[in-house]
């Protein structure tokens, strides 16, 4: 076991599965020469070389395109977006092309797209937002969303290896954040796979990304009030863990989800009705939502504090929970 | 240098690809509905 940041995971797991697989090559706007934005690749193209390691101008919708065609033709290329939010220039490529390949021809389309995504750092709304609802929403695609070293590692080592699309979104606030143990030997992470990352009777918390930080910190707090909750940590969007939310939920009989996106029509929505329609006896009270406000990211430190959801919200809404 | 020869037997077997493909699909038969949901991930 050695300790590695959030970001180390995700680089050890881009560097493990090339060693591994020739197939496997990485491209992206400065992921070579200057080791991506965020210093995730840095490295890969001195080991690996410049035709491993590409640098691609700026244009996404290319990046995904020659992705999905280098996959076609025996690949498994992981592209880099460099902030999710500019993935959208390539929603053609990913929603009619990537996601639709097999069930129109089948052939599979075995690409990841690494997307760094969230706030709190002061990025501003075209920096910072949380799409990946947009994506779960599409069939053919599967979504991850990890929260920290290990599933990082697991899940994008998962990803490479999957025959399918998958949208890898990694929160830009963890990177350096958040560090843990992991094993030295080679592991994945199933996945579809939920965990339960804190067990309790009272009460289920449903989260991912960095929301589960907040969240434990939350459980952890309420605690000392007498109210127990459970943490469910999503870790794949899509294909959702079902068996996992529900049968948390008919433990606790209650239900909080807490997501980054803004809140109408986000992944909470979907998980508050998936409760709503098979565990629905099993409540004792409301499904709750925390997550960012409805509107743009604000640029502003205090707005982005005010729009995004944080241990504080989420201990209320736990109150209000427990008191239903 | 391709000439107007060497294009229409391009063209010529371009065509008879997409002829047999329209004959394999008019010959066969619907899918069963049952099947919708198939083929939707590798």
């Amino acid at each position: 076991m050695r300790e590695v940041t959030y970001l180390e995971a995700i680089r050890e797991a881009l560097w493990e599965e090339m060693e591994k697989d020739d197939s496997v090559f990485i491209l992206g706007e400065d992921v070579g020469a200057y080791g991506g934005a965020f210093k995730v690749t840095d490295g890969l193209l001195k080991r690996f070389g410049e035709w491993r390691c590409l640098d691609t101008p700026l244009a996404e919708m290319a990046i995904v395109g020659a992705a999905i065609g280098a996959s076609l033709m025996g690949m498994r290329p992981v592209a880099e977006i460099q902030f999710s939010d500019f993935m959208i220039s390539a929603f053609d490529q990913i929603c009619n092309m990537a996601a639709m390949y097999h069930y129109r021809l089948g052939e599979p389309v075995p690409i990841v797209i690494r997307a760094p995504f969230g706030g709190g750092f002061r990025g501003g709304p075209f920096h910072s937002q949380c799409a990946e609802a947009w994506y779960c929403h599409m069939p053919g695609l599967k979504v991850v969303a990890p929260a920290t070293p290990y599933d990082a590692k697991g899940l994008l080592k998962a990803s490479i290896r999957d025959p399918n699309p998958v949208i890898y979104f990694e929160h830009k606030h963890l990177y350096r954040r958040i560090k843990a143990q992991i094993p030295d030997d080679d592991f994945m992470v199933p996945l579809g796979q939920a965990e339960v990352k804190r067990e309790g009777t009272d009460i289920t918390i449903v989260t991912y990304s960095a929301m589960l930080h907040h969240s434990l910190a939350a459980a952890e707090e309420i605690a000392k009030e007498g109210v127990s909750a459970e943490v469910v940590d999503l870790r794949t969007l899509s294909p959702l863990d079902k068996a996992t939310v529900l049968g948390s939920v008919r433990k606790t009989g209650k239900a909080l989800v807490v997501y980054e996106a803004h809140k109408t029509f986000g992944v909470g929505a979907e998980v508050s009705a998936l409760i709503a329609e098979e565990a629905f006896t099993a409540l004792d009270g409301p499904v709750a939502r925390v997550a960012s406000l409805d509107t743009p990211v604000p640029f502003s430190p205090p707005l982005e504090e005010a729009y995004l959801p944080n241990r504080d919200k989420i201990l209320k809404a736990l109150r209000d929970l427990a008191a239903f | 240098m391709v000439d107007r020869d060497k294009i229409q037997e391009i063209v010529n077997e371009i065509n008879k690809v997409i002829d047999d493909a329209i004959a394999y699909a008019e010959s066969s038969p619907y899918p069963d509905p049952a099947e919708v949901q198939e083929g939707v991930y590798a």
